[in-house]
């Protein structure tokens, strides 16, 4: 296992400011040890991406840092996760507080069985946003996502008329409109198609210059095409981490080389 | 006997039963449709009974309305306990003993032979607190088999709203009884007003638990008279009240005359088989119309 530094000393950007940190993370599902001593970091406008095989762990730490597994009853979670220096366990700080801050987006598109308006401005008047401001935050998020264009003329038709590729932006832009600083997401393209997936790809390219990316992709050209830095974990440990390309060209780990190289996974 | 004749005799035998089952359907309906109509007219529903007793057939308007308001009644105490009971089976309780065993609890409480339940009534409704016989006393009775049902239904139907929709709201900063009130439970809907309207079918058809709760007779309504608290307004609900099934046992056990009994009840059976039916129909259409309304604005 290699610890954080190691990013810090490789980095040709050391400017970039670190967003999240964990520091001697574990995850016990049960009896089950789903994460071991995870020590990461994650830079403030750089996507990062999380691959390994499945049942890996990668999903699992995704979800430690907006605190979604506190819904899991038999979740037990060890040590500390930083967001922007602030643990994010204290007691001052509340998950729902928290998960306005970091955004998610999940496998499959989830849009709410509501209309396309209401699916971006329903969290919005949950958090009491003044009512005047809430269509210009519709149309500002749905123009960034480039649904816009799409979907202004049936903004008040059901959200599940849209395409699959349709939803999943619809949700990322609810994600946006929260205007958090980290966006999470879980496997976002895997229930798409090519075209969408692609979409979906350059969007997150633009989505960088404004927020901290996480990714978790079973699809390791995904992770190559897009990411900054990627993560490969193995049986609930973090195997490598570094800068994308090194870890696709000279990986540190024979274990990294020979799942990139598909001996297994 | 080789697969494919197995399968041959499998396939006749499963379209048997479903034909027998259909066959006896119609049939029971057939009876009771054919032998009830005749006895419809205008002063049936809307007339108060004769004495049965000599003879007299009258109509079944006082029986009639006490089987909705009790149905009213008993829905107004059922809806808010079962929907809190469901949502707390759904999403708050933990999968422990203690979950399994008001699992249970509530299956042999639904599951009770109504004239349990209505010895339990008259002890506890009608002779305990000194009401007497009531139409309250009725509703509570009902309740106690009528409420697992619900919270059942509602468990079910916020079970089943998709895990990926409950994730999107937290996932959002929403709290988890926001989730619950804004999110899933308009997705659950349909589903609880198709459980609950089909639940009010059996409230509608019992009869051995209102025995001993609501009684077997009716005061004089006056059906002008609107004001609860006065003794033959038809809105008290601490008065005595038969309901149309209860009504159509005691005819055929009082009447002396056979033919009058068979009157007063095909004519009453008729009514209380359609009323069932057209809660049925009317649960679908309500369920897919709040589908619709919810799903594309």
């Amino acid at each position: 296992m290699l610890d954080f530094p190691f990013v810090k000393k490789r980095d040709p950007e050391l400017s970039n400011t670190v967003t999240v940190e964990t520091k001697k993370l574990n995850v016990h599902y049960g009896s089950s040890h789903a994460l071991k001593n995870i020590d990461l970091t994650l830079y403030e406008k750089t996507i990062t991406a999380f691959i390994g095989p499945s049942g890996c762990g990668k999903s699992t730490l995704l979800r430690c840092i907006n605190r979604m597994n506190d819904t899991i009853a038999n979740a037990k979670i060890t040590g500390d996760i930083l967001i922007d220096g602030v643990n994010i366990h204290a007691d001052t700080i509340h998950a729902t507080g928290l998960r306005k801050h970091v955004g998610m987006v999940f496998q499959k598109p989830n849009p709410f069985y509501k209309s396309i308006f209401e699916n971006i401005a329903f969290a919005l008047r949950i958090h009491q946003t003044p009512k005047k401001d809430i269509p210009v935050i519709v149309e500002d998020s749905l123009k960034r996502v480039g649904l816009w264009e799409e979907v202004k003329d049936r903004l008040h038709e059901s959200a599940l008329q849209l395409s699959g590729g349709q939803q999943q932006r619809l949700c990322i832009a609810r994600t946006i409109a929260m205007n958090p600083s980290i966006i999470l997401l879980d496997e976002p393209t895997s229930a798409l198609d090519p075209i969408s997936t692609e979409k979906i790809e350059k969007l997150l390219q633009t989505l960088k210059q404004d927020f901290t990316i996480v990714i978790v992709t079973h699809n390791m050209h995904q992770a190559a095409r897009i990411s900054d830095y990627t993560a490969y974990f193995h049986l609930g440990n973090m195997i490598e981490i570094g800068h994308t390309e090194q870890i696709f060209t000279t990986p540190a780990q024979t274990k990294t080389e020979d799942y990139l190289s598909g001996k297994f996974g | 006997m080789n697969a494919k004749l197995i399968d041959r005799f499998a396939t006749l035998f499963f379209y048997a039963v479903a034909i027998l089952i259909i066959c006896t359907l119609i049939g029971l309906l057939g009876y009771i449709v054919i032998h009830g109509i005749s006895y419809i007219s205008w002063e049936f529903l809307t007339e108060p009974p004769g004495s049965y007793i000599l003879g007299q057939v009258g109509g079944i308007a006082p029986q009639l309305f006490n089987s909705f308001y009790l149905l009213i009644l008993t829905m107004i105490i059922t809806l808010p306990i079962g929907i809190g009971g469901g949502i707390y089976m759904a999403e708050y309780a933990k999968p422990n003993k203690f979950t399994k065993f008001l699992r249970l609890c509530m299956e042999v409480m639904s599951s009770l032979p109504s004239i349990i339940i209505g010895l339990f009534g008259l002890l506890l409704f009608v002779q305990y607190t000194g009401w007497g016989y009531t139409l309250a006393g009725g509703a509570l009775a009902l309740t106690i088999f009528n409420l697992p049902l619900m919270v059942r239904v509602v468990e079910q139907a916020i079970t089943a709203v998709p895990r990926e929709q409950k994730e999107a709201a937290l996932s959002l900063g929403v709290t988890h009884w926001q989730t619950i009130t804004k999110i899933m439970l308009p997705v659950a809907l349909p589903g609880i007003v198709t459980g609950a309207i089909l639940a009010a079918g059996r409230i509608f058809g019992e009869a051995a638990a209102l025995l001993f709760t609501a009684g077997l007779s009716s005061p004089n309504l006056d059906f002008t008279d609107w004001d609860p608290t006065s003794v033959s307004s038809p809105l008290n609900p601490f008065r005595p009240a038969a309901t149309l099934s209860v009504y159509i046992w005691k005819v055929n056990s009082d009447s002396l005359s056979t033919e009058t009994a068979a009157i007063v009840s095909g004519g009453s059976a008729f009514i209380l088989i359609c009323v069932v039916l057209l809660f049925t129909i009317f649960a679908r259409l309500l369920g897919r119309y709040i589908y619709r309304r919810l799903t594309s604005s």
